[in-house]
């Protein structure tokens, strides 16, 4: 099959930040490729009726939100992932050791977030997404955002890996 | 945006890595969903056949739903032993439905489940004989109190609010229904059937406590954090694992309606993970991970010690307690007594020869027989799903 003009340069082009969203959500690298191309599939029959790139932009994002909270009520055994060693990836800060560190300290902040709250820190804050785009990508409303990203950032003050880089000078 | 905000902007842009690898259009190709051609017809003479083909075809299979919804039962599909691509050791399987099913609890002469956003009953042997719809993509959570069925479902666009539903028995008619804002479920929110005339709604940090004859609140408990399982002993305790990182069990003694208090806090050495607590007439069984995965058994007089623990390569496991027997079920299958955690078959490791990730779990037990939902998974996709019935080696029966 064909693809339809424009989705690959879209799919080059995207592809690493959504996969950077994808890690953030699952924090790990193949369920984020997992979501990436499932939200992609899911774009490529409706591609045609997507004409502007934001537009198609944030009908993936909303794909991909919506495998993403899906496919976690399937597995919903519960597994928690914490302390993963990950031994592939590349790191592009200068400082390795504590980029790792923090790196580290990011994915289990992360994993320890509720689906919709770690969506919601995603959208808004990695993604950078006003209130009501984010709200539109979830399917719920801005009421909902705002209390998902205040209790988010409320849990995230209390990590200890996150805690000085919050409170104090930063990253 | 506050100064906050902004600094978690940067950490999240600074410290996410990169991928080394991208994601191409013959990936996404892959994930199309397989669509039959269909050859239209080229002359117009074959029109009036073809219409009376349809017609045909229509009134079979209106007559064939009126048919399964009156009498007869779903058709057992097939999902027999040569169709599940699993090696199993000295366990058996059959296929009794096919769907797309998630819980499974006995209930009475019937199994429950969900299956699509329904909830079901069903009679092995018979099929689906009452469904009833529940909101869509809401994590059900199901109980059965020996008279109704309990739901609870999160609506996650609607206010973040956890509804909790009485249907009746056998006919899953929806009677009752009241909202609650016990907070966010990590998984989907956990209802159980406590005291006589009570349930308990487990989500985010609270449990509440509900007055099944007309779902009025009776009480709601404030957690140490997050709720990831949760188990009512009938001698009054409440045990409540998760608070996420904090990795404790909190055992709570029942002080009256709604009301508990905190007896003890039993230290664990690593996160609980959800729906892990599982009691038997003498202890707790819990699953949690640290570094590995742990299926542990720890007497009520003494949970700060296990009494065993199953290392695990997996967290996909699930713990039903029913007729003298602890049966473990996801990734592996196993069978322990129930009162000291020993295990009466070596735990084995279900083998999926397609390369896909196959889960028999959870158990449910009903007249003795031991069903199960068997999932297959593959690259983070559901394959299929079913109702099977386990048989399991006779030494799991033994005392």
């Amino acid at each position: 099959m064909t693809a339809p003009a424009g989705f690959k340069e879209f799919v080059e082009e995207c592809s690493t930040p959504l996969l950077r969203a994808g890690w953030l959500l699952t924090g790990d690298w193949s369920a984020a490729e997992d979501l990436v191309q499932m939200a992609l599939a899911a774009a490529w029959p409706r591609w045609d009726s997507l004409p502007e790139r934001p537009v198609a932009y944030a009908y993936v994002r909303r794909c991909m939100m919506s495998v993403f909270l899906r496919e976690l009520r399937r597995k919903r055994s519960g597994e928690i992932p914490v302390h993963l060693v990950d031994s592939q990836l590349a790191y592009r800060d200068a400082d390795e050791t504590a980029g790792v560190e923090m790196r580290e300290s990011l994915r289990s902040a992360m994993a320890s977030l509720p689906p919709r709250q770690r969506a919601v820190i995603v959208l808004r804050y990695f993604v950078d997404l006003t209130e009501q785009d984010t709200a539109a990508a979830l399917g719920c409303s801005v009421g909902a955002v705002k209390s998902h990203a205040s209790r988010a950032l409320s849990r995230l003050r209390g990590l200890p890996g996150l805690h000085e880089s919050l409170m104090g000078g930063g990253g | 945006v506050t100064v906050e905000e902004q600094k978690v902007r940067e950490l999240l842009q600074q410290f996410t890595p990169y991928p080394t690898t991208t994601v191409s259009v013959p990936d996404v190709e892959q994930r199309l969903p397989v669509r039959r051609v269909t050859r239209r017809a080229t002359t117009r003479r074959w029109t009036p056949l073809i219409a009376a083909a349809v017609v045909v075809a229509l009134a079979g299979t209106v007559a064939l739903i009126a048919h399964s919804r009156t009498s007869a039962p779903r058709p057992v599909h097939g999902v027999s032993p040569p169709a599940l691509p699993v090696d199993l050791g000295s366990w058996r399987a059959t296929g009794v439905l096919s769907g797309e099913f998630e819980e499974l609890i006995s209930a009475g002469s019937s199994l429950l489940t969900v299956d699509n956003d329904r909830l079901l009953r069903v009679v092995p042997g018979h099929g689906v004989r009452a469904s009833a719809q529940l909101p869509r993509d809401s994590w059900p959570s199901i109980a059965f109190d020996g008279h109704n069925v309990w739901v609870a479902v999160y609506l996650q666009g609607g206010g973040q609010a956890v509804i909790l539903r009485r249907y009746s028995y056998p006919a899953l008619t929806l009677q009752r229904s009241v909202t609650l804002r016990p907070g966010e479920p990590r998984f989907g929110p956990l209802v159980l059937v406590g005291a006589p005339g009570e349930i308990l709604v487990g989500s985010g940090e609270k449990v509440v406590t509900v007055r099944s004859t007309d779902l009025s609140t009776l009480g709601t408990l404030t957690l140490d954090g997050d709720v990831n399982g949760l188990a009512w002993r009938e001698d009054g305790h409440l045990y409540a694992a998760g608070p996420g990182e904090h990795n404790v069990v909190e055992d709570y003694t029942r002080t009256g309606p709604g009301s508990y208090t905190l007896r003890r806090t039993v230290p664990g050495a690593g996160p609980p993970l959800a729906g892990s607590l599982v009691v038997s007439d003498r202890g707790l069984w819990e699953i949690s991970q640290f570094n590995s995965y742990n299926l542990k058994f720890a007497s009520f007089a003494d949970l700060a010690h296990p009494a065993a623990v199953v290392p695990m390569d997996t967290g996909d496991v699930t713990v039903t307690v029913a007729g003298g027997t602890a049966w473990i079920g996801g990734t592996i299958l196993g069978c322990a007594n129930p009162d000291t955690g020993r295990l009466r078959t070596p735990i084995h490791q279900v083998v999926d020869h397609t390369g896909a990730t196959s889960v028999l779990g959870p158990i449910a037990s009903l007249h003795g027989q031991l069903y199960a939902v068997y999932s297959q998974y593959k690259k983070a996709r559901t394959v299929q799903t079913a109702i099977v019935k386990l048989q399991p080696p006779s030494a799991c029966r033994s005392k």
